[in-house]
């Protein structure tokens, strides 16, 4: 054990009991110590012809580099090309990175660390990686390459067309890691990977040797783990001369990129763009949706030949645009002889068969006045991260969902808000990809001037902060105030997030990590869920807090359509555990996986109003944390059957409590609405609930703002299990007076009664 | 191009009484009233170019500037959830076991986070806006001088609207009292209570017409304020005519029996006169 454990337990022996948590991980920590598991790290394997053996690594030519790829042997495997990898090689040699792959070399060679700025189309997140495998030959000195996109869905998919492209079988030579799903071997030489993934990575190997060159893709998102991973990296870079680092970028706005690496040498790829007129309306837009569903038929009734983008928020708003658009557009069809309108959806929780669609042509028309039309309703992703030919026409309402955390009140939520300036310039550069364009605006030139910002902000300055403290503290960043951020965030979520972190035990008061803190950053998990699976065999429920904190990490399982939300109701009543959401979705679970007789899984989940896709991934994501757990010897303890069913579930919530004992509402005396506790928040169950009694004292998930205050997947509890669980945090000093702390104060005095009568 | 769009607009609406039965069906959920007024409006959907080259946003001028609009109040959540979220986590009586660390390894309240103190990190969390284009900004952080001005502007909005409602009720009383709500001819009725004759006849007015949007539009248009010059002294002159022809105080709501009764019992001619002596009535 280490010794800042073992003085932060020493502190506290008079003050307040560790956790069931803690004790867990302080065992697991102990027994990992003593009988460590052999490593199953193996070396890399790879192959090697001699073929390289004319160039020299990182003086190449782009003429040396064609002329391996031209073969007739692929390089990497020893095969010989196969026709396919030839019709490939030629379009890729027609994408605008291609002819400045010299120029790309020259920099690279000269530069530790260059930025890129390529917009979607350039071929830069599928050709810059294959143009430093060329020069880098990793494998020759036991390296890889890795490139790390924000999304999980870009990472499995480029990887797949790269190892095409490449002539080898994903998962060998080019392979991808994404949370919970690993397609590499010891062949891999190039690494697609999300973000989130190398920075967890970089947690076990603060210096990431394993790599020769890091590619950090689409950097113009800034995602949170995008911009850890900068920091990081510019740490390591002084550490390590020989790793070479490309910045990424879509978007012109290069220079803080540059700014922020010492002044790294730029180059730009000019894209194919055409120019695009815009158009503003001269008056504020009460509704958007319908001034868009309006712009989009008017644009279709008029405009000559192009496909419709149209920016939307989500998927709701999707979808009911489609439709409507659908039915419209029929109409016109038929009343005004317009051409066919063909609409696609395109969100991130999309199934992927269903968002290759949006590529399929557009319908053809007989009357060239009156041409057929494909209509693309579309979130941000297609904003950056996706091209789709044919777009001539862009609407765009000016609004996104972005997701905020407010540290003051603790509450993370999602809101429809107006994106920035280049947010805005970015969506009508899309309607210029073929040919000349047109943007329609759905708000005035003034609104555009005077209300968006510059710049989107980056998400580190709207998120939580707990899990990304609690990796940079396992990264080894003890200074976290001056970390060099890139946008360094507000001091007050910096607090909070310490905050959490000590109440949860991860952190102890001098701010270093305890064994549970080492142990909870090891699972790829809000710190809350991670230190709830940790703790449960305490409580005797592994199995079922693994199911649970599965169901949890995937999109929702219930699916309630529109055209049958009552059936959807009913059917989700069946699974129903009366005093919990969270012990429902247990019941779901342990239902999905039996045996369902002549139904195939697909249809008894369509019958159930179940979304299969979410159950087998719930189900995949539970046996990899199954892993986790064998991994650091935690115990997994269960009692199923063998205690009567009440304290069976009692056990769970307990458990639950061992994680969300921040997240608790209690019951107003005088109406229906709840109050977080501590934070004082006015709240409602969600509507989708399926709590059928009040109780007085409830968990919940999370926090959802919308028109109203919501909390959602909630579970009753007995107000002595959470002093009994976090005392520390149920300490009364730090209350507000008011109706919780007289009712906590009675608790209280009524549990410490039993004790010493005990 | 703004007019070929204007006129397309117009295309697409005049096509669409036809059809009104599918439209039905395809908004079935959303089809209110306020629907059904929002439709009759004229096209909004026509484009306008830029005056000039957007592409390169010149302007640096502030996006938060402030602007007072009435809808800012409306939207606002409980006074106890805004102060919450705008007040700072470092003025808490408590000190953050959080903020402790912090210190720890030097930081100082009010400082940023980075590697450089900058003046470009953010002090506060963010917040976002939710609206665009309608002049409003939910989020907007105001100074101590435009708080103030807007508070004083909300108290002085609420006080005219009160007070206009008084001179309402006072026009009524005038007009029933003295007998003019028999005259048949509005130039017959005094000029000083003439406004509330002017707002029965559009009442009148709007309950012969039948379509119920029209009807909204009428009611809505008349405005009393637009008939009245000057409020408090519309209102003086109305007390005084009670007074002096009919013995009556408004605010002590009884008649005297003459006109030296009520000077001996009445507190005085304003509404503040009875609120500080109380009335004896």
């Amino acid at each position: 054990m280490g010794s800042s454990s073992r003085s932060h337990k020493r502190q506290k022996v008079d003050h307040v009991d560790d956790s069931t948590a803690e004790i867990v991980a302080e065992q697991s920590e102990e027994s990992l110590k003593s009988h460590p598991h052999p490593t199953t790290e193996s070396s890399m394997i790879h192959h090697d012809q001699g073929e390289f053996k004319n160039i020299t690594r990182h003086k190449t030519t782009a003429e040396q580099g064609e002329t391996l790829e031209n073969g007739p042997i692929n390089p990497f495997t020893g095969n010989k090309f196969t026709d396919r990898y030839f019709s490939i090689l030629k379009t890729r040699r027609d994408l605008p990175v291609h002819y400045q792959r010299q120029e790309f070399l020259n920099i690279f060679h000269s530069s530790q660390i260059m930025v890129f700025v390529g917009e979607t189309g350039s071929g830069k997140t599928t050709q810059i990686p294959q143009f430093v495998l060329y020069d880098e030959i990793p494998h020759l000195i036991n390296k890889q390459v890795a490139c790390t996109q924000p999304r999980r869905v870009a990472a499995m998919s480029v990887a797949a067309r790269v190892a095409d492209e490449l002539d080898v079988k994903l998962g060998e030579e080019v392979g991808y890691s994404i949370r919970f799903e690993n397609k590499t071997s010891p062949k891999t030489i190039l690494k697609y990977m999300t973000d989130g993934m190398l920075l967890r990575e970089a947690m076990e190997d603060h210096n990431l040797n394993k790599y020769s060159c890091i590619i950090l893709d689409e950097a113009h998102e800034r995602t949170l783990a995008t911009d850890i991973l900068m920091g990081l990296i510019k740490q390591v870079s002084k550490r390590r001369k020989d790793l070479k680092i490309i910045i990424m970028s879509a978007t012109l706005d290069a220079e803080k990129f540059q700014n922020y690496f010492n002044d790294a040498p730029l180059l730009a790829v000019p894209g194919r763009t055409h120019p695009v007129e815009i158009y503003y309306t001269p008056e504020y837009q009460k509704d958007y949706l319908d001034a868009a569903i309006r712009t989009v038929l008017q644009i279709h009734a008029t405009e000559p030949e192009g496909d419709i983008l149209l920016f939307l928020t989500g998927e709701e708003e999707i979808e009911d645009a489609c439709k409507k658009i659908s039915l419209e557009g029929d109409e016109l069809v038929r009343e005004q002889g317009c051409g066919q309108v063909k609409v696609y959806p395109l969100y991130g929780s999309l199934p992927p068969h269903q968002q290759q669609k949006i590529f399929e042509p557009a319908p053809t028309s007989n009357n060239p006045n009156r041409p057929g039309r494909k209509v693309v309703i579309s979130t941000n992703i297609a904003e950056t991260s996706l091209t789709i030919d044919g777009i001539v026409y862009v609407v765009d309402p000016g609004f996104s969902k972005q997701k905020v955390y407010n540290p003051r009140v603790r509450v993370e939520s999602l809101l429809v808000s107006p994106i920035s300036k280049a947010s805005a310039q970015q969506r009508a550069g899309r309607a210029g990809r073929t040919r000349p364009g047109k943007c329609f605006r759905l708000y005035t030139e003034e609104a555009f001037r005077k209300e968006l910002i510059e710049q989107s902000y980056p998400e580190i300055l709207r998120s939580n902060l707990s899990s990304t403290v609690l990796e940079l503290k396992k990264l080894g960043i003890d200074d976290l105030v001056h970390f060099d951020f890139m946008d360094p965030p507000a001091p007050e979520t910096m607090m909070r997030a310490l905050e959490e972190l000590n109440y949860l035990q991860c952190l102890n008061d001098d701010g270093d990590l305890t064994s549970l803190g080492r142990l909870a950053s090891q699972f790829p998990l809000d710190p809350i869920l991670a230190v709830m699976l940790i703790g449960s065999s305490g409580f005797e429920c592994s199995e079922e807090i693994l199911t649970i904190v599965a169901m949890l990490s995937v999109p929702n399982v219930f699916v309630r359509p529109i055209s049958a939300r009552k059936r959807a109701d009913e059917a989700k009543m069946q699974f129903a555990q009366p005093d919990g959401d969270h012990l429902t979705l247990i019941n779901v679970y342990e239902a999905f996986l039996e045996d369902h007789g002549d139904l195939s899984p697909h249809q008894w989940c369509r019958e159930n109003f179940l979304s299969y896709r979410s159950l087998t991934s719930a189900k995949n994501v539970r046996n990899q944390l199954y892993r986790l757990m064998e991994k650091y010897d935690l115990p997994i303890v269960s009692n199923y059957g063998e205690i009567p069913d009440a304290k069976y579930w009692e056990n769970i919530k307990k458990a639950l409590i061992g994680g969300f004992f921040m997240q608790v509402a209690k019951k107003k005396s005088n109406n229906k609405n709840y109050l977080t506790i501590k934070d004082n928040q006015d709240v409602m169950i969600h509507p989708s609930t399926i709590l059928s009694k009040e109780g007085e004292w409830v968990i919940y998930n999370e926090f959802v703002l919308t028109s109203k205050n919501y909390i959602r997947t909630c579970t009753i509890v007995k107000p002595e299990w959470l002093v009994e669980i976090a005392p520390k945090y149920y300490n009364l000093d730090h209350f507000q007076k008011g109706d919780v702390k007289l009712s906590l104060e009675r608790v209280i005095s009524k549990v410490e009664s039993k004790r010493n009568s005990k | 191009m703004k007019r070929n769009l204007n006129v397309i607009q117009s295309n697409i609406k005049h096509e669409r009484p036809k059809k009104k039965q599918l439209r039905k069906s395809i908004f079935e959920t959303e089809e209110s009233e306020d629907y059904e007024i929002s439709k009759k409006k004229p096209p909004k959907k026509a484009f306008e170019k830029p005056a000039e080259n957007e592409c390169e946003s010149e302007s640096d001028e502030d996006y938060m500037s402030f602007k007072v609009e009435e809808e800012e109040e409306r939207v606002k959540p409980k006074a106890a959830e805004k102060n919450s979220i705008h007040k700072s986590l470092f003025e808490s009586s408590t000190k953050s076991i959080g903020l402790r660390m912090m210190e720890k390894i030097g930081f100082k309240v009010g400082d940023t986070l980075g590697a450089k103190n900058s003046s470009e990190a953010i002090k506060e969390p963010i917040q976002l806006r939710t609206t665009l284009g309608k002049g409003t900004n939910e989020s907007a952080k105001y100074t101590d001088e435009q708080v103030s001005e807007l508070k004083s502007q909300k108290i002085s909005d609420v006080k005219k609207i009160h007070h206009i409602k008084e001179v309402k009720k006072l026009m009524k009383l005038c007009f029933d009292m003295s007998g003019d709500f028999e005259k048949d001819n509005v130039e017959k009725v005094n000029e000083l209570w003439r406004p509330y004759e002017l707002y029965i006849e559009s009442v009148e007015e709007s309950k012969k017409i039948q379509s119920e949007e029209l009807k909204y539009k009428n009611l809505n248009t008349f405005n009393f304020e637009d008939h009245i010059n000057n409020i408090d002294d519309t209102r003086d002159r109305l007390l005084t005519y009670l007074r002096d022809e009919h013995c009556f105080c408004y605010y002590c709501g009884s008649t005297y029996e003459n006109l030296d009764d009520l000077e001996k019992n009445c507190p005085g001619l304003n509404r503040e006169e009875h609120e500080s002596k109380g009335c004896n009535t």
